[in-house]
């Protein structure tokens, strides 16, 4: 038979370059790294300690010595903002990571084991997601007092449903395809099956909903921390920096920008870059 | 001999994809004239699908169409949309494969017949749409069509189904029929109920049919004149008889031989060795010659692409370089 | 209709574990900020004196917080089933009261948020899904996925700053007239437009390759025709799927619009009763916000048959 003369491509290779010929995904990717940088750096790249108070030049514009000016009680900006929005976005970050593992865990769980099991977590999934998280999240908080070690545990413990269901239901339609059935049959044990045959078939969409998880636990963040359950102050985090500059909108409406644009173009960046991964994931047909 | 009803000539549909480019249609022409039946036969991926959507510029977006297609006088790759608009569904009629896909799972069948109607009909009221929906299924041999017309397509069986898309393609009376595949979907009784109404429905409206299918049974049956495609080209073409009884080319050759004959007794069911080609990857000059039992590689099968002409016998065109030494087809009938 | 019955039960033998063990969840939430006997002892007594254990045992045994947990719930329970939700620790109003003066404003900021959002997602879905070409696909992606990024308490102050405070259009806070509605509508408008335009335009994409969309256009058909008559109806299915969550959204979002816009609502009860750890509100909003919830969602389960005709009359689709 003739063709067949082209070499093999590499597996990942057409996902690449599809996404490479999407605009918005690379510069959803070229956002997340530019914002996302210096706050990896925090430490080398500030100016000052965030939590210097200076009352006498509160309030000041950009300078050489602030460049992004000082806060009501005096504190350099760009620093508040690089320390605190490496306290947002690792909070994000690790919140995501939880929520993953917690709702893969369990959506593997459901579909491989049916019955009961399944049932159960079904049902879990349909009273997590009954109640809008920001309500809960605040109610819980009051209960367990703030702080972000409290923060991570009750978005984790209320975020996982989105992924379990969805990992279910790739395990119920996977469980379904004859080569599952026939490595039953050699005698492979459950936990055996999950790790080497769903996982691997799991891997793409979880990425894709992880990655877009990130912007909407990011907003959850900054909106939690905004209305005081969140970080506890003065340490900085975007949200809450926020909601202190409330009092001084008109005298200095950029205290609120700042850290404003900067939620914004991290959850952004996220969005283009998880949208960009799901376009490029998907096969598309002429 | 009457003017051509409608006139493709060179017609070329590629796709761009992820694998390469698709060369869906390469170099088709055909006519097809009033009041006659003209089939196109060949396997999945040989373009004849293609071929009949692209007279009425139905593809998708990604295709590119080049080539002339006549009809009524006008080029309908160069139409402007407004006219094309006019054109489909009212002068040009389709039918569909799957008629369970290719009809609105949330609309009444009635509902759809009448919008046929009334899209090219602005005046018809909704009423005497409906009136005309109901006649058509009545028409196409639907028992209690005032009923049937406010069911949803799943509500049909698969025979109903393509009557009700029957109806809807005569809705207008047009000129051409395009039937892709009307029966590939359906049991063989329903096939044959199918076919009958098809020619049924032909003669009462006096249009032009094109037939698309894979079953050569199915020409033998139905079509005047039969065109065989393979990997987007046309291979054979002619009457049906003289394809039937005398096919000059390899393939023609295989198709045949390879329909089950009840009557006959066979010991092995004979195929054509091989894969069709992909159509990213078409193999040079004859496109059928890695398949072909009689190929002589590299020269000339491998080589030039085969025209379509004349046979030596007359009668029929085919496009093969060795149709001269292969005139002789009892060799390759009936094997056993 | 057989179909619809058996489906009608089969969902609400699904809710109704739902609703209980939300309303678990909302009592456990309240009664785990502590016992509140010694507060309410004191509140009967001059600021200075302290009660005395047995004071507070005698409040204890009487409110029933001696009770075991499930008891206490089941006691609660059934006393929300008759409308009595207790009172407000900070107010002392009842629950029930509070939370009925509180819902009108609420509900007219989520019915105004839903009217922009269908005003708003709709063309453009519609514009996302026709257009190809290089660019302008790529900006409307932007501006689908800006709405889904940017904060709630980001958006409104500016909002509040280009056309209160610069332009003047509409007033900066106040509840009084249309025209105190506009920014918190739009501010609460933005994520549900947003994650709906993005939905539906998919959905409409996927629509129009179709068979039956190919079928509509062999009839002759004109395109826009084809995406309002045919392609809408199949392609809002999805979407209604997650009307659900568009309410949770818009629930959560009021608590932020009201506070700073300053109006009265559920929202600003929520924050209220966190911020001083007022329980028995708290279970209040709590259930309530997950009943509303959940109730919504069951009523768009029956409503899906009606609009997917092929769920209704029990046929594979």
């Amino acid at each position: 038979m003739s063709g067949g003369r082209r070499r093999r491509e590499h597996e990942g290779a057409r996902p690449l370059r599809r996404f490479l010929r999407e605009p918005t995904a690379v510069v959803g990717a070229l956002l997340l790294i530019v914002v996302t940088f210096p706050l990896y750096a925090a430490s080398w790249v500030a100016p000052d300690d965030p939590y210097v108070v200076d009352v006498p030049h509160r309030l000041a514009g950009f300078s050489r010595a602030h460049p992004l000016g000082t806060d009501g009680l005096g504190r350099d900006m760009l620093s508040r903002m690089l320390y605190g929005g490496r306290k947002s976005v690792l909070l994000t970050l690790v919140v995501t990571l939880l929520i993953t593992f917690v709702g893969v865990f369990l959506g593997i769980l459901a579909g491989m084991r049916g019955g009961i099991i399944d049932r159960l977590v079904v049902q879990l999934v349909d009273i997590v997601q009954s109640v809008p998280i920001v309500i809960v999240s605040m109610v819980t908080i009051a209960v367990l007092g703030a702080g972000t070690s409290k923060l991570i545990f009750v978005i984790a413990v209320l975020g996982w449903p989105r992924h379990t269901r969805v990992v279910r239901a790739a395990t119920l339609s996977l469980r379904e395809r004859q080569f599952i059935e026939s490595c039953r049959v050699l005698g492979a044990s459950r936990l055996r099956i999950a790790l080497r045959h769903v996982v691997p078939n799991i891997v793409r969409p979880v990425v894709v909903l992880s990655t877009l998880d990130v912007g909407r636990i990011l907003l959850l963040i900054s909106t939690l921390s905004f209305l005081g359950f969140g970080a506890r102050p003065p340490a900085p985090e975007w949200g809450s920096m926020l909601a202190d500059a409330r009092r001084y909108f008109f005298v200095a409406p950029r205290l609120l920008i700042i850290p404003g644009v900067a939620i914004f173009l991290v959850a952004l960046g996220a969005n283009l870059f998880g949208e960009g991964l799901r376009d490029a994931f998907e096969a598309r047909t002429g | 001999m009457a003017e051509p009803l409608l006139t493709v000539e060179d017609l070329r549909v590629q796709f761009r994809t992820d694998h390469g480019v698709v060369k869906a249609a390469d170099g088709v022409s055909f006519s097809v004239f009033p009041d006659e039946v003209l089939g196109i036969v060949g396997e999945s991926g040989s373009g004849k699908t293609v071929t009949a959507l692209s007279v009425l510029r139905l593809l998708p977006p990604t295709a590119r169409v080049t080539g002339r297609v006549t009809f009524g006088g006008r080029d309908m790759l160069a139409l402007p949309a407004a006219e094309l608009r006019a054109i489909r569904g009212d002068r040009v009629g389709l039918i569909f494969q799957d008629a369970l896909a290719a009809l609105n799972p949330l609309h009444r069948v009635g509902k759809q017949i009448a919008e046929a109607v009334r899209v090219h009909h602005h005046g018809t009221s909704r009423d005497d749409a409906w009136k005309r929906a109901v006649e058509l299924l009545g028409l196409v041999g639907i028992p209690t069509p005032e009923e049937r017309a406010r069911q949803y397509p799943h509500e049909f069986s698969g025979g109903m189904r393509q009557r009700a898309m029957i109806a809807m393609a005569i809705a207008n009376d047009p000129d051409v029929l395009i039937a892709d595949e009307p029966t590939t979907a359906l049991d063989v009784t329903t096939q044959a109920q199918i076919l009958e109404l098809l020619k049924d429905v032909r003669r009462r409206t006096r249009s032009a049919l094109i037939l698309i299918t894979h079953d050569f049974g199915v020409i033998a049956g139905v079509a005047d004149r039969v065109l065989v495609m393979y990997a987007g080209k046309v291979v054979e073409s002619g009457t049906v008889d003289e394809v039937l009884l005398r096919p000059a080319h390899p393939y023609t050759r295989g198709l045949i031989a390879s329909m089950p004959r009840v009557a006959q007794e066979t010991r092995h069911l004979v195929r054509i060795a091989g894969q069709p080609p992909s159509l990213v990857d078409v193999p040079a000059g004859c496109p059928f010659h890695p398949r072909c039992p009689h190929a002589r590689t590299p020269d000339p099968c491998a080589g030039a692409v085969p025209q379509l002409l004349p046979t030596p016998g007359g009668g029929h065109a085919v496009a093969c370089h060795l149709s001269d030494e292969l005139a002789d087809p009892l060799a390759e009938l009936g094997t056993a | 209709m057989r179909g619809t019955g058996r489906y009608a039960v089969s969902r609400l033998l699904l809710a109704v574990p739902t609703l209980f063990g939300l309303s678990f969840l909302s009592f456990v939430l309240g009664s785990a900020s502590g016992d509140p006997s010694s507060k309410l002892a004191s509140a009967g007594l001059p600021p200075e004196i302290l009660p005395t254990p047995e004071q507070i045992d005698a409040v204890r045994h009487r409110l029933g917080f001696d009770k075991p947990l499930l008891v206490q719930y089941w006691r609660w329970l059934t006393k929300a089933l008759h409308g009595d939700l207790g009172r407000s620790l900070l107010t002392h109003r009842g629950v029930t009261d509070a939370i009925r003066d509180a819902l009108p404003s609420t509900i007219e900021l989520a019915l105004s948020s839903v009217l922009i959002m269908v005003v708003l997602a709709v063309p453009l879905a519609l514009i996302g899904a026709r257009t190809r070409g290089r660019w302008l696909p790529q900006i409307v992606r932007l501006v689908e996925l800006s709405g889904a990024s940017i904060p709630g308490f980001f958006l409104a102050y500016l909002l509040i700053y280009v056309f209160a405070v610069k332009l003047h259009l509409v007033p900066v806070v106040g509840q009084s007239g249309w025209k105190s509605m506009v920014l918190p509508a739009f501010t609460l408008a933005a994520l549900p437009t947003a994650l709906v335009a993005r939905l539906l335009q998919s959905s409409l994409v996927e629509v129009m390759r179709e068979d039956y969309v190919r079928t509509a256009r062999g009839k002759g058909l004109a395109d826009l025709r084809i995406y309002l008559g045919h392609a809408m109806r199949n392609a809002a299915l999805p979407v209604l799927t997650v009307l659900g969550s568009i309410l949770a959204s818009l629930i959560e979002g009021a608590v932020v619009v009201e506070l700073i816009f300053g109006r009265s609502g559920i929202g600003n009860l929520t924050l209220e009763s966190a911020g001083s750890s007022d329980y028995p509100m708290m279970q209040g909003v709590v259930l309530l916000a997950g009943v509303v919830v959940v109730l919504f969602n069951l009523a768009v389960d029956l409503l899906y048959p009606i609009i997917d005709v092929r769920v209704r009359l029990g046929a594979r689709s």
